[in-house]
């Protein structure tokens, strides 16, 4: 199943990412052929997996079965809210800062 | 005009009480500055691996059994994609399928009418934080971003506004009593989303659907039902179709409005978590929890009902919240008479509580309290009009009840010699309704008695008063 230019669109804006960004329509379109060619690559290899005989095979939810198992319930206050606050781009007092969004 | 009938599902929310969040052990704490319980995890920065709170599962687990549902041994984490600034990894970590309990149900009573709604799932995932939308920005407090949270989803088996609200007071009742939740509904520790759908009676197929957001009351619940349900059929009526939408409620303006959103805001993009392994339940972990679950509210209420002889009202009023029955439950090991702390209980201590907004247990009139004024009214030392009229000071002060009438001169009059004086005095000012008494008007007892009380200002014990009064009215 070959992957469409609108399909591509429309990941693109659930991602918030835009593929047009500083390009000229031109530009932009050629770009776009580019993802769609790349992502039909990856689906195919996943089409692919998906093909192969799993009779008699335990399914895997995860492969990292392992790592990071449950802790019990103790709370514990580990970073400073000044560490916290550090990456962020804009504060106000100790709230993260961000663009209006109502 | 066809009659339609709704159809309704509910979305419940609840915050679990943990004393960390799901995922990292920051506390679970409101009222804090902001962003002062927060770490990497929480806070959604890259490379930051999670760590389930095992707690979290066990109240999970707690909440599936006391909702009759199977509780799964394995279930899986996904991330559930979308982009809002109160949620900073750019997903919720939620579960997808399998979640951790499935099919149960619960049976809800409205009018005398009992009917059994399913439950399609209950999973686990956290909560977001919160936003404060100032002038030229919106401020970001994560105190509450991670915090472990169950969704109850109800199968559309609700059928009314006032089933809703009674699904809702049900499924906070057990929550509580379990231990799941504290059910702090101003605070959003409970809240549920309605989806709401009307079709035309005895229709089996289903109308468009309407998904109202964020109700976080009893009231909310049924009144925001109330009116959609009403929109929808004014809709169908005026040749309109209804539009599949979220909707939010204006509890002010009593109604509900269209939050218009773009129609791939619903592509969520589940993908398993690949950071979090599977929620592993062993058989006896469940065992040994459904040992520790207390007795239900509907148990109890059917207890009290059949063992103690209260009758339906009195009994849900006590099993409404699990603290009030506990301190019923204590006052009884006090006062034998369960019909008479029940009395006293609904209809004076709850009254008071709600009235000041005092939940019981911390009430200042304690369950010693009650039970000492139950054996005040029993002994005949007060009456029950007494113990109504003195109930808000004993309540506000919590003064002993028997110190306090002893006190204040309020102890009944059961002395016939003092009575029969007065009930001479009441027949005397009173001839046109003594002969009218005599002449067969009986029902003016209860005018001589209400004389007799006045008069001693109430503290007459009013079996005596009745007797005293038949005798000597009897006598010509
Ligand atoms: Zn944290």
């Amino acid at each position: 199943m070959a992957v469409t230019e609108q399909q591509i669109r429309k990941i693109a804006g659930l991602a918030r990412i835009d593929l047009e960004y500083g390009k000229t329509p031109q530009e932009a379109e050629a770009f776009m052929a580019r993802l769609a060619g790349q992502m039909d690559a990856i689906v195919g290899y996943i089409d692919g997996i998906s093909k192969a005989d799993t009779a008699g095979v335990e399914p895997l939810f995860c492969p990292a079965l392992h790592v990071a198992p449950p802790r019990e319930d103790e709370a514990e206050k580990k970073r400073p809210t000044e560490d916290m606050l550090q990456n962020a781009p804009e504060r106000k007092d100790t709230f993260f800062s961000v663009p209006p969004v109502l | 005009m066809p009659a339609y009938e709704a159809v309704i599902g509910l979305e419940v929310h609840a915050q679990l009480l943990t004393s960390s969040k799901l995922f990292c052990s920051c506390p679970v704490r409101f009222g804090d500055e902001p962003n002062e319980n927060i770490c990497e995890v929480c806070a959604g920065m890259p490379g930051a691996l999670p760590r389930l709170n095992k707690k979290a599962v066990e109240l999970a687990a707690k909440a599936g059994l006391a909702l009759q549902c199977t509780v799964n041994p394995m279930s899986l984490f996904s991330r559930k994609n979308y982009f809002y600034p109160d949620l900073p990894a750019g997903f919720q970590t939620s579960q997808l399928t399998p979640p951790i309990c499935e099919h149960g149900h619960l049976d809800v009573t409205v009018q005398d009418a009992t009917r059994r709604i399913g439950i399609t799932r209950i999973h686990l995932e956290d909560d977001a934080g919160k936003c404060v939308h100032g002038q030229g920005a919106t401020l970001i407090d994560l105190n509450r971003a991670g915090t472990g949270l169950i969704e109850i989803v109800s199968e559309p088996d609700i059928r009314s506004a006032e089933e809703a609200a009674a699904y809702m007071r049900a499924i906070h009742a057990i929550l509580v009593c379990i231990g799941a939740t504290d059910g702090n509904m101003e605070e959003g520790s409970l809240r549920c989303d309605a989806n709401v759908s009307i079709r035309p009676k005895g229709s089996t197929t289903l109308g468009t659907r309407t998904e109202i957001k964020n109700l976080n009351s009893f009231r909310n619940i049924q009144r925001a039902v109330e009116f959609e349900i009403r929109r929808q059929e004014g809709c169908l009526e005026d040749g309109e179709s209804i539009v599949q939408e979220t909707r939010l409620f204006d509890a002010v303006k009593q109604v509900t409005v269209s939050m218009r959103s773009k129609e791939d805001a619903h592509d969520y993009r589940y993908f398993p978590n690949p950071d979090l392994p599977p929620v592993l339940v062993l058989a006896e972990e469940l065992q040994a929890w459904e040992a520790e679950l207390p007795e239900l509210p509907e148990a109890r209420k059917l207890r009290f009902i059949q063992r103690l002889g209260l009758n339906e009202e009195e009994a849900a009023a006590l099993t409404a919240e699990r603290a009030t029955a506990d301190f019923f439950e204590q006052a009884l090991a006090l006062c034998s008479n369960a019909k008479r702390v029940a009395q006293l209980m609904a209809a004076e201590f709850l009254r008071e509580c709600a009235q000041q907004n005092i939940a019981p247990a911390q009430a200042a009139f304690g369950a010693a309290h009650v039970a000492e004024l139950a054996t005040l009214i029993d002994e005949g030392i007060i009456s029950a009009r007494i113990a109504h009229d003195i109930f808000p000071e004993l309540f506000a002060s919590g003064a002993m009840p028997r110190a306090f009438v002893t006190e204040k001169g309020l102890v009944q009059v059961s002395d016939s010699s003092e009575l029969e004086g007065v009930v001479a005095e009441v027949l005397a000012e009173n001839p046109a309704e003594v002969e009218g008494y005599r002449g067969g008007k009986t029902k003016l007892l209860s005018f001589f008695v209400g004389q007799v009380m006045r008069k001693t200002k109430g503290k007459a014990n009013p079996a005596l008063v009745n007797s005293l009064l038949e005798e000597s009215l009897g006598k010509h």
